[in-house]
């Protein structure tokens, strides 16, 4: 139907030439035959076929269009009111539908996600180097690699040494995982240890984006890398929630726990791995038994988040806190939909009488109501590229901030089908939550005079307690969460904070090797402390 | 449309006329006029304020199906051709002409009570 009306649409120009030629022939034969010459009207003939053809509701759209752009741009304080309203809400929507999207449709960067998983020993995140080495020799797995996030590393510009996060992995990290590397590569077995492949912001923000960054030497904890590779801009990690490590580094830290992530053999899922699990455990914890406990079973879990969100606990939360967000979100929404609401019914008013006229001259209601709706659809599809617009804004502010947190929380909202068409989705559905009512009031009561005052009276008044009822509960919730927020901060640590110090420094593990270096690094400054606090 | 002297074409059998003429071979719209015109003996006569949209709904139905070509005295004109399913359709609307002649026939043949 839909390919036949844009058959008919492109055929168009093609059809009228082609009547005005068969017309045409037609006059010359009856002229050559001596027949009375047709005095037919050929425009009529034209819109005959025309109607056939169903151009006129394409046509009849078109005119709704323009007249509804003429009637909006001699109210702008109406339009700038509805637009803000709803640009605001589509935003805040897009925006939070993009952070859903990105929190929980978002595979890490991997090659093909859904055959990875995160392999833990109990209830632990971490495992032993040697147990990368079990899992390896157990034959159950088409790869093991093993990472630690958790890592710091001394970057050394030349002039000043900066903390960099730093992860740690294996070297069969790229080759197993296969992760994407925007420049150059990742390291091999073949490489030596003291390889870097570098995050495209710290690349950005540390190096300059030196373009030929690839080969040279970087001095981290003391000694020279050579830069292998840069990641994508839009480099997820296998941890997760936006967390976006600086450097990614060969173990550097002898005897260094790892989170084991392993590539599964082809055809075999989660569950079967699952199930095969349990005897594996049985027979590591005899061969050693100092490594194993029988109550901490291996067991693996999905990467990939959509797969998470229907096994894992930690996941389920994760969604239905983003469930509550973007609920929250179209209740927003729902109020600036009724707010263009009310504002539409004021205007009805004052368009009584033109409905009326338009009624009397014998337009159908349901063209009255397309082009009613035309207009706040118009409204709405404007409102929903402000909002865009806002969320793009959003997107890029959240980009470049770094969140004030311990760790390096990068957020890359990106804009692609899914949003353009949940701004596309919202823009339809507020046209319709915020016109459609006011439209058949409208229609309605331009017939029945004495029934508008008692009806156009109740429906603001329905719309005002809707109005006060969504914000009531998007008020509570904010103020919930406000709560939360404030509890966290003045949670006591157990300990007297007032009076105490904390301070962290990274030192390169070669410099370093063992407890006692560290012991004669900070007990002269510990000392100290201690004995002036007890003057 | 015309006047009393002038049978005018009954709702619904000029579909039938047009599809009849095309059922020996394609025509233009010119010379459909004139089948029709012809085997009415010069009775009926199409104009083309009704016969150009009739041929142009007949084969957005599919009913007739449409190709340029050359006319006999070199003209380009567009010639419409019977599809099958253009042949349906006579053979159902035959049915319902021949229904309802045979009702009025019967009707005029007999005096009313």
């Amino acid at each position: 139907m839909i390919y036949r009306t844009l058959l008919k649409m492109w055929r168009r120009r093609r059809l009228a030439r082609d009547l005005e030629t068969e017309l045409a022939f037609h006059k010359e034969m009856a002229a050559a035959a001596n027949n009375p010459i047709p005095f037919g009207n050929a425009a009529v003939i034209k819109e005959h076929a025309f109607d056939l053809w169903r151009f006129n509701a394409a046509e009849n759209l078109w005119r709704d269009m323009v007249y509804s752009l003429r009637t909006l741009r001699q109210s702008p304080g109406f339009v700038l009111t509805a637009l803000l309203s709803l640009g605001l809400g589509i935003g805040v929507n897009t925006t939070m539908f993009s952070l859903a999207v990105e929190f929980l449709l978002s595979d890490p960067s991997v090659r093909d996600a859904k055959t990875v998983v995160y392999v833990r020993q109990g209830g632990n995140s971490h495992v032993l180097p040697a147990t990368l080495d079990d899992l390896r020799r157990s034959g159950l797995f088409a790869g093991v690699a093993g990472e630690n996030d958790e890592g710091f590393i001394n970057f050394d510009n030349g002039l000043a040494t900066q903390r960099a996060f730093a992860t740690q992995a294996t070297k069969n990290f790229f080759s197993v995982l296969d992760v994407p590397v925007r420049l150059g590569r990742g390291w091999t077995e073949n490489d030596p240890d003291e390889v870097a492949v570098l995050s495209a912001h710290f690349w950005r923000t540390r190096l300059a984006g030196d373009p030929a960054i690839l080969g040279k030497a970087i001095r981290l904890d003391g000694r020279a890398y050579t830069v292998l590779g840069v990641l994508p801009e839009n480099y997820r990690s296998l941890i997760g929630y936006g967390f976006s490590p600086d450097i990614l580094v060969p173990t550097y830290i002898e005897g260094s726990i790892l989170r084991a992530y392993a590539r599964l053999k082809p055809g075999m899922t989660v569950g079967q791995l699952n199930a095969g699990l349990p005897a594996l455990t049985q027979r590591l914890l005899g061969e050693f038994p100092d490594r194993y406990e029988a109550n901490q079973r291996l067991n693996a879990a999905p990467v990939s988040v959509m797969q998470q969100l229907t096994t894992e606990r930690d996941a389920m939360t994760i969604g239905l806190f983003f469930v509550i967000l973007l609920v929250v979100a179209g209740l927003i929404l729902l109020v600036a939909c009724t707010n263009v609401a009310g504002l539409l019914l004021a205007r009805a008013s004052v368009r009584r009488q033109e409905i009326a006229t338009r009624l009397a001259l014998g337009a159908s209601r349901m063209r009255l109501l397309q082009q009613l709706l035309m207009e706040s659809l118009l409204v709405s599809l404007a409102g929903a590229a402000l909002g865009f617009v806002l969320a793009l804004g959003a997107a890029k502010a959240m980009a470049a901030v770094s969140l004030p947190l311990p760790f390096p929380v990068r957020l890359h909202l990106e804009t692609n089908w899914r949003i353009v068409s949940y701004a596309a989705l919202l823009a339809v559905f507020s046209a319709l939550s915020s016109g459609l009512m006011p439209a058949l009031v409208s229609l309605k009561e331009s017939l029945s005079k004495g029934m508008r005052r008692e009806r156009k009276l109740r429906m603001r008044r329905v719309l005002v307690a809707a109005q006060i009822a969504v914000s009531f509960v998007v008020l509570t919730t904010a103020a919930l969460f406000l709560q939360n927020l404030l509890r966290t901060n003045s949670m006591s640590a157990g300990f007297d904070v007032n009076h105490t110090i904390h301070a962290e420094a990274f030192l390169p593990p070669h410099a370093y090797p063992d407890g006692q270096d560290h012991q004669s690094l900070h007990r002269p400054g510990t000392g100290r402390i201690a004995r002036d606090s007890r003057n | 449309m015309a006047k009393s002297s002038v049978p005018t074409l009954l709702q619904g059998t000029l579909d039938l006329l047009i599809l009849h003429s095309v059922s020996r071979g394609p025509l233009h719209g010119y010379a459909i006029a004139q089948t029709i015109h012809l085997l009415s003996d010069q009775v009926l006569k199409v104009e083309e304020g009704s016969l150009y949209p009739a041929l142009y709904r007949l084969e957005l139905d599919g009913c007739l199906s449409a190709a340029w070509g050359v006319s006999e005295n070199n003209r380009k004109a567009k010639y419409y051709e019977i599809t099958k399913r253009g042949r349906k359709l006579i053979a159902e609307q035959q049915e319902t002409w021949d229904r309802l002649s045979t009702a009025v026939d019967l009707v005029l043949a007999r005096e009313p009570r």
